[in-house]
Parts: C-alpha cells; sequence; structure tokens
C-alpha cells in the first residue's frame, strides 16, 4: 500500500520525478561505468599477463616503486648492466632461468625521404617478441644472436610503421633514419593491435646491444625478460635471480636492493592494486554528482511536502501517525533515487557494452564486454542510500506537520 | 434509559499563545454528547467553533479542562492513540472536502483503511459499501474534478464513515454547497444518524443546524446556549 501511494503520488508527475532523478541518473553512470572499465580493464591485463605464460619475469634497475621516488629510480635507474645478464645466464646462479633478455627504448623520429613516423622502438631479442606476444615477421625475417653480437643496424618493424614510411613498396632491405643510424629492415609484422598498452604496428625491435650501444650510446638496460623453465618454481628462481643480482652488484641487505624482481603473480597483484586505487579515486569523484543529486532531490520534496499540505493534514485528520506520513515521503524518496540508480547503471550498461564494441571493432583491442555485479549492486544501493539520507529531512518535515495548519493551508 | 455519554467536555479552554499574547478562543467549555446524537455547534466567525471541533476530533488539544471520549480521558492518549482513535471513531467532513484530485472516488474513500486495522483484501468491499450508503457507487471511477460540488461532499461522507466511526463530526457541510445541494447533503447526514450515528455539525447556517436534535450557541469561545431544536421538533413533528 506504501509503495503504491509513492507510485502515484510520483507518477502524478511524471515529469518532474524523471528530471529530479537526473542528478542520480548522471552519478550512478559515472559510479557503474569507473568500476565496470576499470574492471574490464584490468581483466584485459590480467588475461594478456596470463596470455603471456606464467614462466617469465621481470627485472628493471631502481628500488620495487611504491612512491614517486622509487618511480623515478626505477625509470632512470642504470644498476642492470651486461656483467648482470651474463651471471644471470650461467646456469648454476638460476638454474631456473631459460633465456635472459635485456630490453631499452628508444624514442626518436624514424624517417624515410619525405616520410616521418614516431614509432616506440624497443632495443630486444627478436624471440623475446616471438616467445612473449607470439608475433613473428609476416614478412622478411629476424634478427639472430650473431646480428646481437655484432650489432646489426635492422629492424623488424609494425604494420603501420611500415606503411608510415614506405607505403605499399617494399621494406625490406630499405633503411630509415633514427638518431643518425641507418637502420634497415629485415622484417614487417603483421597488422597486431593492441596487446598490453603497446600498439604493436607502431613498433620496431633492434637488437638490444644496437639499441645500447650505437643509438643511445649507454652501458645499461632498462628491462630485462626473464624465461623460465615451465617445471621450475618461480618463486625460486626469482630468489636466485635476487641472490644473484646482488652478488653481482655487491648487495649485502635485500633493503639496499638496486633492482626489483617481478613475476607474473606480482604484476597482477600490484595492478589489481593500482586499479583499485584509482578505482576508488575515480568513484569518490563521481560521488560528488550523487550528492549534488541528493541535494536536488530534497530539494523537490521539500517542494512536494509543501504542495502536499492538504493531504498531509488529511491523512493525519483520517488517522495516520507522524511515522506513517514520514514513511510515505520516504518511500517516495528512495523509489525515486532506486529508480534514478537502476535507469542509471541500464544507461552504465549499456555505454559499457558500446565502448567495448567500439575498443574491438576499432582498436582491435580484445576487451570483453564485463559489468561487474558488485557495480551494479552498487549503483542501485547508493541511489537507494541517497534517496534515504536526503528524504530523511523533508520526510520529517511533512510528518510534523500539524494537521489543522495544514488542512487550513492556502 | 437514557444513553450513556459518548463525549464529555468540562470546563474546556483553549489559549493561544503568541509571544506575550494570549488569546483565548474557548472559555469555560461544558457539554456532553450522548450516543446516536444529532448536535449542531453554531456561532459566527470567530465564535471558537472550529476550535472546539479540532478539540472533539482530537486534531487539537484543549488547554484546560477535561475531554472524554467514551469514557477515557484524551489527555492521557498518546499521539498514536490519538491516531487510532480518529482513524476508527471519528469520522471527518470538511466543508473543502479535502479530496486527493488524483485519485479516484473509490480511492479516496479507502483513504482512511490505509492506517487502519482492516485485511488489505476487505478495503474495496468496504470502500464501496460506504459509497452505497450515500449513493455514489455510480462514480467509483471517476476523479474528484469530474464531480458536481454535491457530489464531493457525499465522497466525503463515505471517506469518513468507511471506517465505521462511531461519531461524525462535519464543519460547515454545506458551506461549499448551493441552498439545495445544501439540503441533500443535510438530508443525508440526517438519514446517517437516523440509523444510530452519533453527528456533531459545526455551521453558522440556521437551515443546516435545524437538521439538529440539539444545537449549541457559541459567542467569543463560549456557550450561550444549549437547547433542543425546534425546528427539529417541528420538522418531526410533520
Amino acid at each position: 500500500m506504501l509503495l503504491q501511494t509513492a507510485f502515484t503520488s510520483l507518477l502524478a508527475n511524471p515529469g518532474r520525478s524523471l528530471l529530479t532523478i537526473l542528478g542520480i541518473v548522471i552519478g550512478i553512470i559515472a559510479i557503474v561505468l569507473v568500476i565496470a572499465l576499470g574492471q574490464g580493464a584490468q581483466n584485459l591485463i590480467v588475461s594478456e599477463l596470463e596470455n603471456f605464460g606464467a614462466n617469465f619475469i621481470i627485472i628493471r634497475p631502481g628500488r620495487q616503486p611504491d612512491t614517486p621516488t622509487d618511480i623515478a629510480e626505477s625509470i632512470l635507474g642504470d644498476s642492470i648492466k651486461e656483467k648482470d645478464i651474463f651471471a644471470l645466464r650461467r646456469p648454476e646462479n638460476a638454474p631456473g632461468v631459460v633465456s635472459v633478455d635485456p630490453a631499452v627504448l628508444v624514442t626518436g623520429e624514424a624517417t624515410y625521404q619525405e616520410n616521418i613516423f614516431r614509432p616506440m622502438i624497443f632495443g630486444w631479442t627478436a624471440n623475446a617478441m616471438e616467445d612473449g606476444f607470439g608475433i613473428r615477421p609476416a614478412i622478411g625475417t629476424t634478427f639472430t644472436d650473431e646480428d646481437i653480437r655484432q650489432r646489426a643496424k635492422v629492424a623488424i618493424i609494425g604494420a603501420t610503421m611500415k606503411e608510415e614510411l614506405f607505403g605499399s613498396s617494399d621494406a625490406i632491405g630499405r633503411s630509415f633514419k633514427l638518431r643518425g643510424h641507418n637502420i634497415r629492415v629485415i622484417g614487417v609484422y603483421p597488422p597486431s593491435g593492441q596487446i598490453m598498452s603497446f600498439n604493436m604496428d607502431e613498433i620496431a625491435i633492434v637488437p638490444y646491444s644496437t639499441a645500447q650501444k650505437d643509438i643511445l650510446g649507454i652501458d645499461y638496460y632498462v628491462e630485462v625478460f626473464v624465461r623460465t623453465d615451465p617445471d621450475a618454481d618461480i618463486e625460486t628462481v626469482a630468489e636466485d635471480i635476487r641472490a644473484t643480482l646482488r652478488e653481482s652488484h655487491g648487495i649485502t641487505a635485500a633493503a639496499k636492493d638496486d633492482f626489483f624482481v617481478w613475476t607474473q603473480k606480482d604484476i597482477v597483484n600490484r595492478l589489481g592494486l593500482i586499479t583499485q586505487t584509482l578505482t576508488l579515486f575515480l568513484v569518490a569523484i563521481a560521488s560528488i554528482s550523487l550528492l549534488v543529486g541528493g541535494i536536488g532531490i530534497m530539494n523537490i520534496m521539500l517542494v512536494s511536502v509543501t504542495e502536499r499540505t492538504h493531504e498531509i493534514g488529511l491523512r493525519k485528520a483520517v488517522g495516520a501517525t507522524n511515522s506513517n506520513i514520514m514513511r510515505q515521503f520516504l518511500a517516495e524518496s528512495i523509489i525515486l533515487t532506486a529508480t534514478g540508480g537502476l535507469i542509471g547503471t541500464g544507461i552504465a550498461a549499456a555505454l559499457v557494452f558500446i565502448i567495448t564494441w567500439i575498443a574491438q571493432t576499432q582498436y582491435q583491442i580484445a576487451w570483453p564486454f564485463y559489468l561487474p555485479p558488485f557495480a551494479i549492486l552498487l549503483g542501485i544501493g547508493m541511489a537507494t542510500i541517497v534517496g534515504l539520507v536526503f528524504g530523511i529531512y523533508p520526510a520529517r518535515k511533512a510528518a510534523l506537520k500539524d494537521p489543522i495548519v495544514s488542512l487550513r493551508y492556502e | 434509559m437514557s444513553q450513556p455519554n459518548l463525549i464529555e467536555v468540562k470546563n474546556v479552554a483553549k489559549i493561544y499563545q503568541e509571544d506575550t499574547v494570549a488569546t483565548a478562543a474557548l472559555t469555560n467549555i461544558s457539554f456532553n454528547v450522548t450516543e446516536g446524537e444529532f448536535i449542531a455547534i453554531m456561532g459566527a466567525s470567530g465564535s471558537g467553533k472550529s476550535t472546539l471541533l479540532h478539540i472533539l476530533g482530537l486534531l487539537d488539544h484543549p488547554s484546560q479542562g477535561i475531554y472524554r471520549l467514551n469514557n477515557v480521558n484524551t489527555a492521557e492518549l498518546t499521539d498514536i492513540q490519538r491516531s487510532r482513535i480518529r482513524n476508527n471513531k471519528i469520522g471527518f467532513v470538511f466543508q473543502a472536502f479535502h479530496l486527493l484530485a488524483r485519485t479516484s472516488v473509490l480511492e479516496n474513500v479507502m483513504l482512511p483503511l490505509q492506517y487502519s486495522s482492516l485485511p488489505r483484501s476487505q478495503h474495496i468491499a468496504r470502500a464501496k459499501q460506504a459509497l452505497a450508503q450515500v449513493d455514489m457507487t455510480h462514480r467509483i471511477d471517476h476523479k474528484p474534478s469530474q464531480l458536481s460540488g454535491g457530489e464531493k461532499q457525499r465522497t466525503c461522507i463515505a471517506r469518513a464513515l468507511v471506517t465505521q466511526p462511531q461519531v461524525l463530526l462535519a464543519d460547515e457541510p454545506t458551506g461549499n454547497l448551493d441552498s439545495i445541494t445544501g439540503n441533500t447533503v443535510m438530508e443525508l447526514i440526517d438519514h446517517l444518524h437516523k440509523q444510530g450515528l452519533t453527528i456533531i455539525v459545526i455551521t453558522h447556517e440556521t437551515p443546516t443546524a435545524d437538521y439538529a436534535q440539539r444545537i449549541i450557541k457559541l459567542r467569543d469561545g463560549q456557550i450561550i446556549s444549549d437547547q433542543l431544536s425546534q425546528a427539529r421538533h417541528h420538522h418531526y413533528q410533520k
């Protein structure tokens, strides 16, 4: 009966009811969207990491990045050098290690004749690319360990880079200029889209030795990818790597490590933490719109209480108690906001679907549609709580109205 | 054997206090109402008759004196108990009808049942029964805006009857009606009285008051006369 009365009252002014819940709808859309997209992005990256396999370890210079200083240290760190690579490749140091592939990152413009392109250039091993991402050149070949030893100025390039620099003509055997060096194209990757936040079509892979010594002129690596034996215990291998690097760096205590080692599990955990923190932050911002929506609800409910003064007086005269009136107006504000929550969640679900569809079809990102049940519950739950909190004051005001004054109200 | 007292009002006063100014709306009001009586309370505007009706209807509290309903001192009732009594012992009829515009005649009549202990399954039947008492069954799905003044007041009376109250309190029931419609409404109220319902009508119109058995006249918050209606006596003799 209470709900029926509330619905009747709200449907008496459908336009106003709809406008009233607009703030709630927008707030809930923002919250559900942030949670759903955040969770979806996390799932996407985790699934790509899982595709990458559990038997890999990443080593980076600097300290475990827990603070902004640590992050800067990690980016600018120069503690991992060639001797570390040799040490890690010695089976007696880390028996579970299968391959050690150091990497450096080169920035700059690649030019060919009049054409300019800014690729993401990795100094790496071609094998690591193939093992890690399962991508091998569609045209041409890959570079060898000998090329790495010889610091050959060769590259395998992504499909977009090939298109931008060389157009439809054959790229194999042609050289582009990078930081004053002529780099000869020996392979072109097939169109592969976005993998783990890298657009594989815009990358170029050159031998890490070439990138490090000739192009950048540095003696350190920014990252080392370690493949491990699938049968080996990954944590044991990680510990062996730490011990090897500590010995190589003359470090006696773990607290003084100038490198850090991440297994797939570490990355997933860290990613989860970052995503959750970011999601929480964005939800907090989106909640401001809920607050504004709630104030709107309170305002309209106060107007409604004034407009329906006669009705309140009448209801009291025919036997309604203060709590009957309070419940009636609270039910109305909760129905308003819960409806806003439902509409907002529905629109957010549609938006998530559209965004993931665009990501899949336009950007070739394998981002599956995912609407966490938690987001739906939170959206509708928060909307309901807003209705309750912001409905209390108007409902109380209605409940405390004097029936005689209300019946006489002009 | 005389009928028991339904209402006992003893030395009731109502004083409105605003800052330092005290205004007496009622002074030293005493009277009894027996079950089945039909009383008219008459007086000019500002005589205190509406204030008295509000006290009798448990919408207001007396500042002094005792008001007993069914031998219960109403000063001892909690707000919730007062609401319950308003719901199941008292029926209100208002001059301005106070019908909910967006709901049908039937839903308007069912309104008091929302707050009663009557099972929901019986609400419609009870409301239809009340509407039948006022000859309004042909209008149950209409909205108040589609009704004439007389029909609105009959709906209002049906709403007052739906909980089968002991007493009907009517505040200027003919005040918004033309004289012919007013008479029709008063005939209806008189008919309900003849069926045993206790009626108290507030009015400043003599033709309306003439339907009552007894007329209490107020002036400046005081009872100036309390006597049997001669017109009623005459009416019955006819």
